[in-house]
C-alpha cells in the first residue's frame, strides 16, 4: 500500500498535535503513537484502497477523533500517595519497626561484630573480610536511603534505590538464612531474658527491605515511568558479589575437605589445591579452637554440620605452609589484631596437654636473662635461664615452650617464685612428675614442669600466671662445651624453638657470661669485660631472633694440654670421684651416604649453601639422594665423585627438586634408612626444616632400631628454628644423632661432611668414676664442679634408657632423682606446698645441693675471704685492746 | 430552552460518567481474555452510549499498561501488521474486582435512596 506525501504529512501533524495529550494522561508518546499507526494500517488493510490519499487520512483521523482528556492529572483509587498510605495505615505499614529493624538493628549489630567479634568467637565470622564488611553495610544503608525517600515522597534516584534494594534483598537472605540455625536460641533468649535481638538483623532488615520496595513501587506507580529496575538483577548482584568475595573461602573449604579425606590421592590433590589458592588467613584461623563454621555458600552447604578440627587444620596448614601454624602471629584485620577481641573469653586449647600448641592471648614474656659460667678447661658450662612471664588477659594462662639446650645440656635446676619466694622443683620419674603436675593445674595452683622433648630439647610448661600478674621460673643447664679445636670451646646458648606466648617488639634478653678465660662471639650488642684477673665476661642485650640465631654462640680459649677434669663423687662416700678424658676419636670408616633432604618449602632457601657443602663431599665414599616429597621421591643409586670430579649430576638433581608445601619425612626416612641398611658402613644424612606435626606413625622407624640397634645411624641436621615432632618421639633413641647447629648451614654441613673422610677424627668425652686417689693431684688434670657429676649421670641414664630393661629404667630414674636431672625418663616439678610435694611422693630437692651461678666453689673461696677478713679485723682489735691496757 | 439546558446537564453528567468508566470498560473488556488493540478498541467504541474515541482509548491504554494494569504483547499477523495483544495482569485482576465492588456498593447505594 502507497501512501502520498500528503497523507503523510496529515498523520504526522496529527499524531504531532496529540502528543502533549498523550504525555499529559501518563502515556507512553512514542508507543501511542505505534498504536495509532497500528490501528489506521488495520482501517486501511481493511478497506479495498491501494493508495493512501490525504483525503484517506483525513476521514480515518476524523472517526478516530483527538484525545479527550480522561483524568487529569492521572489517579487511580488503589494508588494512593505515600502520605495517605502512612497516615491511613494502608497495609499497616509500621515505619518505626522498619526503622529499628531495617536500619538500626542491622546498623549496631554489624558494628557490635565488627569491633568485638562475638559471633566469630562463639559460632562462625559472618564478616571475615573487609569486604564482607561493606557488602553488608549496603543491607541498612540501603534500607535508609529507601525509608527517607518514601517518608519524603522524593523518588528522584528510584533507579539506584531500587538497585540498591535489590542488593540489599539479596545479601539480607543469604544472611538469614545462614543464621536460620541460630535463630531458635535468639528466639528463646528473647523469650527468656529480653536478649539476643542481634542474630535477628539479617531477618529484620531483609523483611524491612522487602516492605520498602513494595511502598516505592506504590509510590511510583502513579508516576509516568512506574517501573523500579534491579530486584531480580539486585539479588542476584547481591549474592554474586558474595560469592566472589568468598571466593577463596570456598577453595580453601573445598580444599581442605579433600585434605581430610580417606584417600591418599585425594588428599594429596587437596594439599595442592590449598598452596595454589588457599586463603593463609582462613587456614590460620581454622587452627585455633573455632566452631569452623563456613560462612560461604558452598562450603556451608557442603558441611554443615560437618567441620574442619582444628587438630585436622594444623596438619593441613603444615603440609600447604611448610611451618607451623604458630610461628605466624594469629590472623589481623584493618591493623588490628582480630583475636585480641578474643582475650577474655579464648579457652587454651593446650593448657596442661604435652605439647606447645596454639599462641594464647594476652600472655607474654616479661623479662629474661641468661647467665652462664663456663669452666673452658673442663670444657663445660652451667647456664640459668630465668624467665619472667606477664599475662594481660582476664583468664589464668599456661606459658609453655620448647627449649633447645646446649648441645648435650642436660636441666639440672628448676625453681619457680611462689609469694616472692624461689620454690626449687622435685626430680622423678617423667610420668610421676607430670601427673602432679597436672594434678595441680586441674586445681589451679602454682606448678612448673619440665620434661624432655627430643634430644637436647625439653618442654616447660608452668601454670597459672595470674590475670593482670606474673610467673618467675628459673631453668639451670649443665652441658659439656662443644670442642672442634682442642684450644676453643663454644657454647650455644639456650633459645626457645616454640611458645605459647608472645615475644613483644623491641624485648631483649638480658645475656652475662663469664669465664676465667677470655670470652669472644659474634654479636656485635655484646660487650667483653676483664674485670679482674682471671675473670672474663661478655654481656648485653640481644633480641630473640639474635638468640634463635646460629650467632648465638660464646667461644672460650682452653688450654691444650688439660684433658682432664675430675670432681669429687659424695654419692660413694669421697672415695670415688668422677673423671672426664677429652679425647681425640677416630671415626669409623663410613663406605656409604644416604642424603636425605626434605622437600619442604623450607629448604628451598638452602639449596645453594647444600649444593655447596657437597662440593666439599669426601671422594670415594657413595652417596645416594632420597627426597622427602608428596610422593617420595628416590633417586636411588649411589654416586661417587673421583678426586677431580664435582657432584654436577646431584647438584642438578637437587636444582631440579620442587620444594613445596611440608613434607612428612617419616616414610622418607625408613627408605633412606632401608637404603643405608643394606649397605655396608652405612650413614644417613638428614637435612630438615621444621615438620610440626607427625603425619604418619614412626612405629615401623622405631622397630628398625628396637630389631637393630647397631643399624645405620641417622644425622639430623635441622635448618631452620622450630618444632620437629619426629625428633621429640625420636627421644633417647641411640640411632639418632643430632648435628649441633654452631655455623651456617654450608659451614655445619662441611665440617660433618668432612668427619666422614678416613682417618677423620673428633673431640669426644669420656666420663668414668673412678678413685678419688687416681685423679688427686694428677698432672693436667682439673678439679672442677659437680656439674661434671651431672654430666656423668646423664650420659649413665642414656645408655640405660636405651637398653630399655625395666630394671635399667628403674634404676636410670632413681639415678635422674639423686642427680636432679631431666631426662628422657624423668622430670622435674615445682609445687607449691609442702603437701603436695607429700601428697604425690616426691621430695623437693635441697637447696644447698642445687647449681648456682656463681658456682658453689666460688660462693666457698668467697666465703673464705670473708671468714679470713672476720678473723684479721677481730685479731687487730683485739692486739688494739691489749695494748691499750 | 429548558429542554436545552437538560440536555446540556445531561451531556455533562454522561461526559463524568463516561470518563469515570472508561477504564473499568477497558479492564472489564480483558476480563477473561486477551484481545489484540483494533479489536479491544472497536469493540470499546462500539459499545452504546459510551460514546469514547480511537484517539481517546490509545493514550488510556499505554497509561494502563505503565501502570502495570495491563502487559501487552506483539504477535505477528497474515492478514495485515503485527497485532498488539492486551491482557490483565494481576494487579489490574485486583483493580478491577476492586472498581466492581466499587461500583456495586455505589449503584445500589445510589438505588436505595428511591425508596
Amino acid at each position: 500500500m502507497e501512501w502520498t506525501k500528503s497523507a503523510k504529512e496529515e498523520l504526522d501533524k496529527y499524531l504531532e498535535r496529540a502528543k502533549p495529550s498523550f504525555k499529559a494522561q501518563g502515556a507512553d508518546p512514542a508507543e501511542v503513537i505505534e498504536d495509532f499507526k497500528r490501528h489506521i494500517d488495520e482501517e486501511l488493510a481493511a478497506s479495498t484502497i491501494d493508495i493512501v490519499t490525504l483525503d484517506d487520512i483525513k476521514r480515518i483521523i476524523l472517526k478516530i477523533g483527538f484525545p479527550e482528556p480522561i483524568l487529569n492529572p492521572p489517579t487511580n483509587p488503589t494508588i494512593s500517595t505515600p502520605n495517605n498510605l502512612i497516615k491511613k495505615g494502608m497495609g499497616k505499614v509500621p515505619w518505626v519497626l522498619i526503622f529499628l529493624g531495617g536500619i538500626l538493628i542491622p546498623f549496631i549489630t554489624l558494628g557490635i561484630e565488627a569491633t568485638s567479634h562475638f559471633c566469630a568467637g562463639v559460632f562462625f565470622d559472618p564478616i571475615p573480610t573487609p569486604l564482607h564488611i561493606a557488602l553488608v553495610s549496603i543491607v541498612p544503608l540501603s534500607n535508609l536511603l529507601l525509608w527517607l525517600s518514601i517518608t519524603k515522597q522524593n523518588i528522584d534516584h528510584k533507579s539506584i534505590l531500587g538497585w540498591m534494594n535489590g542488593i540489599a534483598i539479596g545479601v539480607s537472605s543469604f544472611y538469614t538464612v545462614l543464621y536460620l540455625p541460630i535463630l531458635p536460641i535468639a528466639f528463646i533468649a528473647i523469650a527468656y531474658i529480653g536478649m539476643g535481638l542481634l542474630p535477628l538483623a539479617p531477618l529484620l532488615a531483609l523483611l524491612s527491605a522487602i516492605w520498602c520496595r513494595i511502598y516505592l513501587r506504590r509510590l511510583t506507580k502513579s508516576t509516568d515511568k512506574p517501573k523500579i529496575p534491579g530486584l531480580w538483577y539486585g539479588i542476584v548482584a547481591g549474592i554474586a558479589m558474595l560469592m566472589i568475595v568468598e571466593v577463596p573461602a570456598t577453595i580453601t573449604r573445598v580444599g581442605m575437605d579433600m585434605a581430610v579425606s580417606d584417600s591418599p590421592k585425594t588428599q594429596l590433590k587437596g594439599v595442592k589445591l590449598l598452596r595454589s589458592f588457599g586463603d593463609d588467613d582462613l587456614m590460620l584461623r581454622l587452627c585455633y579452637q573455632r566452631s569452623g563454621r563456613a560462612t560461604d555458600i558452598i562450603s556451608f552447604i557442603m558441611n554443615s554440620g560437618d567441620t574442619i578440627r582444628p587438630d585436622q587444620a594444623r596438619k593441613i596448614y603444615y603440609r600447604v605452609k611448610g611451618i607451623p601454624f604458630n610461628s605466624v602471629p594469629p590472623s589481623v584485620l584493618s591493623g588490628s589484631n582480630r583475636w585480641e577481641a578474643f582475650r577474655f573469653m579464648e579457652f587454651d586449647d593446650g593448657q596442661g596437654g604435652e605439647s606447645v600448641a596454639g599462641v594464647v592471648k594476652g600472655l607474654s614474656l616479661a623479662s629474661s636473662r641468661i647467665d652462664s659460667s663456663i669452666d673452658s678447661d673442663a670444657a663445660l658450662a652451667y647456664t640459668e635461664w630465668t624467665m619472667e612471664f606477664e599475662n594481660k588477659s582476664r583468664l589464668q594462662r599456661e606459658a609453655r615452650a620448647q627449649i633447645a639446650l646446649p648441645p648435650g645440656g642436660v636441666v639440672s635446676r628448676l625453681s619457680l617464685w611462689i609469694n616472692g619466694e624461689e620454690r626449687e622443683a622435685a626430680f622423678a620419674g617423667r610420668k610421676k612428675v607430670r601427673e602432679a603436675y597436672q594434678k595441680v593445674v586441674r586445681r589451679r595452683r602454682d606448678p612448673v614442669l619440665v620434661t624432655t622433648s627430643g634430644p637436647d630439647r625439653v618442654i616447660m610448661q608452668c601454670f597459672p600466671v595470674p590475670p593482670g600478674g606474673t610467673m618467675k621460673v628459673r631453668i639451670g643447664v649443665t652441658s659439656p662445651l662443644t670442642i672442634s679445636n682442642i684450644e676453643e670451646g663454644a657454647l650455644r646458648l639456650p633459645r626457645f624453638i616454640e611458645r605459647n606466648f608472645k615475644i613483644l617488639d623491641g624485648f631483649n634478653h638480658s645475656l652475662w657470661m663469664e669465664s676465667k678465660t677470655p670470652l669472644s662471639s659474634n654479636i656485635k650488642a655484646l660487650v667483653n669485660e676483664n674485670p679482674e684477673n682471671n675473670l672474663y665476661a661478655i654481656r648485653g642485650h640481644i633480641d630473640d631472633q639474635l638468640l634463635k640465631s646460629s650467632k648465638s654462640l660464646i667461644t672460650t680459649t682452653r688450654d691444650k694440654d688439660t684433658k682432664v677434669a675430675w670432681t669429687p663423687d659424695p654419692g660413694s662416700q669421697s672415695s670415688y670421684a668422677i673423671k672426664q678424658i677429652l679425647e681425640e676419636w677416630q671415626l669409623p670408616e663410613i663406605g656409604t651416604v644416604v642424603l636425605l633432604l626434605d622437600g619442604s618449602q623450607k629448604i628451598n632457601d638452602y639449596k645453594v649453601q647444600i649444593a655447596n657443602a657437597l662440593k666439599s663431599f669426601p671422594v670415594n665414599i657413595k652417596l645416594s639422594l632420597v627426597v622427602a616429597s608428596d610422593e617420595s621421591q628416590e633417586f636411588g643409586t649411589f654416586i661417587q665423585r673421583g678426586p677431580d670430579q664435582s657432584f654436577d649430576v646431584l647438584q642438578n638433581k637437587i636444582d631440579k627438586i620442587t620444594f613445596v608445601g611440608g613434607q612428612d619425612n617419616v616414610p622418607s626416612l625408613i627408605k633412606a634408612w632401608d637404603i643405608a641398611s643394606s649397605n655396608q658402613n652405612s650413614i644417613v644424612i638428614w637435612i630438615h626444616g621444621t615438620q610440626p606435626i607427625i603425619l604418619k606413625s614412626l612405629e615401623e622407624l622405631k622397630q628398625k632400631w628396637d630389631r637393630r640397634p647397631n643399624g645405620p645411624i641417622i644425622y639430623e641436621i635441622q635448618t631452620d628454628h622450630g618444632p620437629n615432632r619426629i625428633i621429640e618421639e625420636l627421644d633417647g633413641i641411640y640411632g639418632l644423632k643430632s648435628i649441633p647447629r654452631l655455623t651456617n648451614l654450608e659451614g655445619d654441613l662441611k665440617k660433618l661432611f668432612k668427619r666422614l673422610e678416613p682417618g677423620s677424627t673428633e673431640f669426644k668425652f669420656a666420663r668414668t668414676r673412678v678413685s678419688l686417689s687416681s685423679v688427686q693431684g694428677q698432672f693436667n688434670s682439673k678439679k672442677t664442679s659437680s656439674h661434671l657429676l651431672r654430666l656423668w649421670a646423664h650420659d649413665k641414664i642414656l645408655k640405660l634408657y636405651r637398653e630399655e630393661k625395666k630394671r635399667n629404667l628403674d634404676e636410670a630414674i632413681q639415678l635422674a632423682a639423686n642427680y636432679q636431672l631431666v631426662t628422657p625418663v624423668s622430670g622435674a616439678v615445682v609445687l607449691e606446698t609442702a603437701q603436695q610435694y607429700k601428697d604425690e611422693g616426691l621430695e623437693p630437692v635441697n637447696t644447698s645441693t642445687v647449681p648456682t651461678i656463681p658456682e658453689p666453689e666460688t660462693w666457698a673461696l668467697i666465703i673464705i675471704v670473708a671468714l679470713i677478713f672476720g678473723f684479721l679485723v677481730i685479731k687487730i682489735k683485739r692486739r688494739q685492746v691489749c695494748r691499750t691496757k | 430552552m429548558q429542554y436545552t439546558v437538560a440536555m446540556d446537564s445531561f451531556d455533562n453528567w454522561t461526559t463524568q460518567v463516561r470518563k469515570g468508566i472508561l477504564e473499568y470498560c477497558i479492564l472489564n473488556a480483558l476480563k477473561g481474555q486477551e484481545r489484540y488493540g483494533y479489536d479491544l478498541v472497536n469493540t470499546l467504541v462500539s459499545i452504546p452510549g459510551l460514546g469514547v474515541t480511537e484517539g481517546t482509548i490509545y493514550p488510556l491504554l499505554s497509561r494502563l499498561r505503565v501502570q502495570e494494569l495491563v502487559s501487552t504483547k506483539l504477535v505477528e499477523s497474515a492478514n495485515g501488521p503485527a497485532r498488539k495483544y492486551y491482557s490483565l495482569t494481576k494487579e489490574g485482576k485486583k483493580m478491577l474486582s476492586v472498581m466492581e465492588s466499587y461500583l456495586d456498593k455505589l449503584m445500589k447505594g445510589a438505588r436505595s435512596l428511591s425508596k
